[in-house]
């Protein structure tokens, strides 16, 4: 059992919404420093837009998001980004830039106006390209490469940023299962040998169980149930959640929680 | 109400202000003529020779050509934005008016004077080429188009620069100065284009659903695109040629009647053209009213009647745009 | 980068020669011993000539050139549309528009102001375009500029028409100047109210490269990455359109010069990085503005064409490249 400690990010009352339409309702939630946190939940339910007003990408409607204790919005954008990096669905590639050109853009926040003197990649984006496995693509145009690999270079991209909290939409959409399975051991190295905090939204409950710390699940902009794994996967929260019938098992291999459907 | 009812009335009540502008030009000029000896004039009773000149050979053209080639305009731009399915496409930047300027500027070179005739031509040359090289893409195929064409007259205007004054009028569109001989020219377009353009609107409607759609609901669509850029471009050269390229009553026109009447063609049609020409022939009323009491306003030179549609256009093209993102 | 560092130093090597041929050609066509004594000794038959006529203007092109594609890369890169630029955007004509009015009315406007005045122009039909066509990315999007930016400048270029018409029963080197672009008749004041606007544009562009290369990502990784989006965005325009203005006050809304040195650039370069394209992009613009002033000035000797009319007839066809064919996505 963990003792509790000062969350590094924490939502309070925090509602987020469209012009119109209000997604996220008054929610509290606590980020602890050194764990992997999946947020899941049906479409619609809110869990993107809470990754992103946790990222300061989208400004709440009401309450607050807390990054070390002081409301992220009143921080500036640049400290932000030294301490947070978020790999967003669906970035966009700029036509004709390459692996490195676009990784090496990570580096905004710890590099001056006058960063374009540097003389080429430093070791951040080096070592990002190393931990995604992109170093035979470095010079490789992005527009030329797989779904796959794109989404690799958006993650070294946030990597090369070198915060200690990783945000990161749905990293294993357009993956293989290679590469799924590649990127979630990435996830937990990170956070055994670098002390690194990761919010990610899964769509894969499965998966979810079977890397995360801590499952947060969502429906209609409220949390539903939020713990370790074998507290949240239970039929009752699958039934309460994603109004499916599901039956559960321990994984052989990881003796975690996993879910059949009936 | 309906939308066939409201279309009905939008067409009947811009004829009436038509009637109105048509009085208005002829009242108003250099001349002081009265209601009286215009009535007589065009009565056939009048024996006074300069009103007789004035009234049927400039002010009643001038008008006339202003609401024919409105009509001509907004109709051309509904076609080229059905084409297109956007509805920023605009006849007068599809390179036509500068093919007009070009045909005048280059048959004054050669020492022909018929500018008329040279202005036709350059301009459903312009139109030629715009349908061979713009197959996929035609309203920016026409923008470039008309940017190549428009610094060859530049450069031809920079050899010999005595046609400046006359090609200005086509570049920027102007009314000044028309006769009746122009007028001549362009009815026969307004009596034959309309029924063209108004005959496809179902193809069009058709169209606008996508390719896939129009093709599943029994459209030749290929057929479809050519003949309707054809009927476009056509009625885009004949208007230009009469009044030079306009900028903005063919956005204008149809973006209103899409706004009153919604996106039927069959209804869009005989709307966009009934705005189309009262809004020329009303423009064309400020320019010449604003022009009348300038002093380096002479009959060619004048006010353009483009200066003023560019005036009244710009914030109506805002407004669509940022419809268009919502 | 090395390969940046060698194309910029190539391009500067190809401006040095091109001014000096510019410098070196004309009514009298002077070899470089003979220029340099021109320049230099009061004596000299065409000292007048080379050093208050042809130094001034190949100069002002240079520098000219260096503004507009400043204004060019960073449109491009901050709207992530590769059709943005000054000329596309009416940003050039606008300005046009104020100068022409100023200077064919003879409104009492120093010449020193003029550029500000300009930048009105240029902002006010700007941020029609960009705020009628949107931060959107994509062949919509360049497709939007290309309508809306031609709608904008077609309606300019009536008001040119019409002030010059009412002012000087047209003028046709007003005429010329105002819609096409000119460098004729420009001398050392031009010069130096041009530099006065260019030079801190190439400064703040070189200092917003940086976070206008993370709008490329865009939005939300650049918000991500720690930009403010919105506010980096509003100042690249600001930048790039004090650069047009400037240039469109002297010299009228020079086309496409804009438009190609940042493609130029990319190309030649091997790279689509946003400083290292302003690197290369500024000397390459400088070179294509005062080439094509020597073309224009020397084609048709002794009439002078307008040199807006050569950048025409050059980029247009890169323009239907860029906008007709497909784009790499």
């Amino acid at each position: 059992m963990k003792v509790p400690t000062e969350p590094v990010l924490r939502a309070r009352a925090l509602g987020v919404g469209y012009r119109d339409r209000q997604v996220i309702h008054a929610l509290d939630l606590r980020i602890e420093p050194g764990s992997v946190t999946a947020l899941v939940g049906p479409n619609g339910s809110g869990k993107s837009t809470l990754l992103h007003a946790l990222a300061r990408v989208l400004t709440p409607t009401d309450g607050v998001v807390e990054l070390d204790g002081t409301p992220i919005t009143s921080q500036r954008s640049v400290a932000v980004a030294r301490r947070l990096a978020l790999l967003p669905q669906s970035a966009l590639a700029p036509p004709g830039a390459t692996v490195t050109e676009v990784v090496d853009q990570g580096r905004y926040p710890r590099t001056g106006a006058l960063g374009m003197l540097r003389r080429g990649p430093d070791d951040a984006v080096r070592e990002a390209l190393g931990l995604t496995g992109l170093e035979d693509l470095a010079r490789t145009p992005v527009a030329q490469l797989s779904g796959g690999q794109r989404q690799r270079v958006w993650i070294a991209m946030a990597l090369a940023q070198q915060t200690d909290l990783l945000l990161l939409d749905e990293p294993t959409t357009y993956l293989d299962v290679r590469h799924q399975l590649d990127l979630m051991e990435l996830v937990v190295r990170l956070r055994d040998e670098q002390g690194k905090t990761i919010v990610m939204v899964l769509h894969d409950l499965n998966q979810a169980a079977r890397h995360a710390d801590r499952i947060v699940a969502l429906r209609d902009g409220r949390i539903l149930a939020d713990g370790p794994p074998a507290e949240v996967l239970t039929p009752r929260v699958l039934h309460e959640v994603f109004d499916i019938d599901a039956l559960v098992l321990t994984d052989p291999v990881t003796s975690r929680p996993m879910f059949v459907a009936r | 109400m309906s939308r066939l009812l409201r279309a009905v009335l939008l067409v009947l009540s811009a004829a009436s202000v038509a009637v109105g502008l048509v009085a208005a030009h002829l009242l108003v000029g250099r001349s002081e003529l009265s209601a009286g000896e215009v009535v007589e004039v065009l009565t056939g009773r009048s024996d006074h020779g300069a009103a007789r000149v004035i009234v049927l050979r400039y002010r009643l053209p001038r008008v006339l050509l202003g609401l024919g080639a409105g009509a001509l305009l907004a109709m051309s731009g509904v076609l080229v934005q059905a084409v297109v399915r956007n509805p920023l496409a605009e006849p007068a930047t599809t390179g036509v008016g500068s093919g007009a300027a070009l045909g005048v500027v280059a048959a004054t070179m050669l020492g022909f004077h018929a500018t008329y005739a040279a202005a036709l031509v350059g301009a459903l040359g312009a139109g030629l080429l715009l349908l061979l090289l713009g197959r996929r893409s035609p309203a920016v195929a026409g923008i470039l188009l008309g940017a190549v064409l428009a610094a060859v007259t530049a450069l031809l205007l920079v050899v010999d620069s005595s046609p400046t004054s006359s090609v200005m009028r086509w570049l920027v569109g102007s009314l000044n100065a028309r006769t009746a001989g122009d007028w001549s020219a362009l009815w026969p377009w307004l009596a034959t284009l309309p029924v063209a353009a108004w005959l496809l609107a179902p193809w069009m409607n058709a169209w606008a659903l996508g390719a896939a759609q129009a093709i599943s609901l029994g459209v030749p669509v290929r057929t479809t695109r050519v003949v309707v850029l054809v009927v476009a471009v056509v009625a885009a050269a004949v208007a230009i040629a009469a009044a030079g390229a306009v900028a903005f009553v063919g956005l204008v026109a149809p973006h209103v009647a899409r706004l009153l009447v919604g996106s039927d063609h069959r209804l869009l049609v005989p709307v966009s053209a009934a705005l189309g020409a009262v809004l020329l022939a009303g423009s064309d009323l400020i320019a010449f009213s604003v022009g009348i009491d300038l002093p380096g306003a002479r009959d060619v030179a004048g006010v353009p009647v483009g200066a003023v549609t560019a005036l009244l256009g710009a914030p109506v093209l805002v407004h669509l745009v940022r419809k268009e993102l919502r | 980068m090395y390969r940046s560092l060698v194309v910029a130093a190539g391009a500067a090597a190809l401006l040095a020669a091109a001014l000096l041929t510019s410098l070196a050609v004309g009514a009298a066509t002077l070899s470089p011993p003979e220029l340099l004594l021109a320049l230099t000794d009061p004596q000299h038959p065409v000292h007048v000539s080379a050093l208050h006529v042809r130094l001034p203007r190949a100069l002002l092109g240079a520098v000219a050139g260096a503004g507009l594609a400043a204004a060019g890369v960073l449109l491009q890169d901050a709207l992530g549309n590769p059709v943005a630029g000054p000329e596309l955007l009416g940003v050039s004509s606008g300005a046009a528009v104020v100068a022409a009015t100023a200077t064919v009315l003879h409104l009492p406007v120093p010449l020193q102001v003029l550029p500000l005045l300009s930048l009105a122009g240029a902002l006010a039909a700007g941020l029609v375009v960009v705020l009628a066509v949107g931060p959107g990315s994509g062949p919509g999007a360049s497709t939007r500029v290309v309508l809306v930016g031609a709608a904008v400048t077609a309606a300019c270029g009536g008001v040119v028409v019409a002030v010059i018409g009412l002012g000087t029963e047209g003028d046709v080197v007003l005429l010329m100047r105002y819609l096409l672009g000119s460098l004729s008749a420009r001398g050392w004041n031009d010069l130096a109210v041009v530099a006065l606007g260019v030079v801190p544009a190439l400064l703040a562009a070189l200092l917003l490269t940086r976070s206008v290369a993370a709008l490329r990502l865009g939005d939300h990784v650049a918000t991500g990455l720690g930009v403010s989006v919105a506010r980096v965005r509003l100042m690249a325009l600001l930048v790039a359109s004090l650069a047009a203005a400037t240039v469109a006050a002297i010299c009228g809304p020079v086309a496409y010069v804009a438009l190609l040195a940042p493609h130029v650039a990319r190309a030649a370069a091997g790279t689509t990085s946003t400083p290292l394209v302003l690197l290369v992009a500024a000397p390459v613009g400088s070179t294509l503005l005062v080439v094509a002033d020597l073309a224009s000035r020397t084609a048709f000797y002794p009439v002078e064409v307008p040199v807006g009319i050569a950048t025409t007839l050059v980029g247009v066809p890169l323009l239907a490249l860029l906008t007709l064919r497909g784009r790499p996505a």
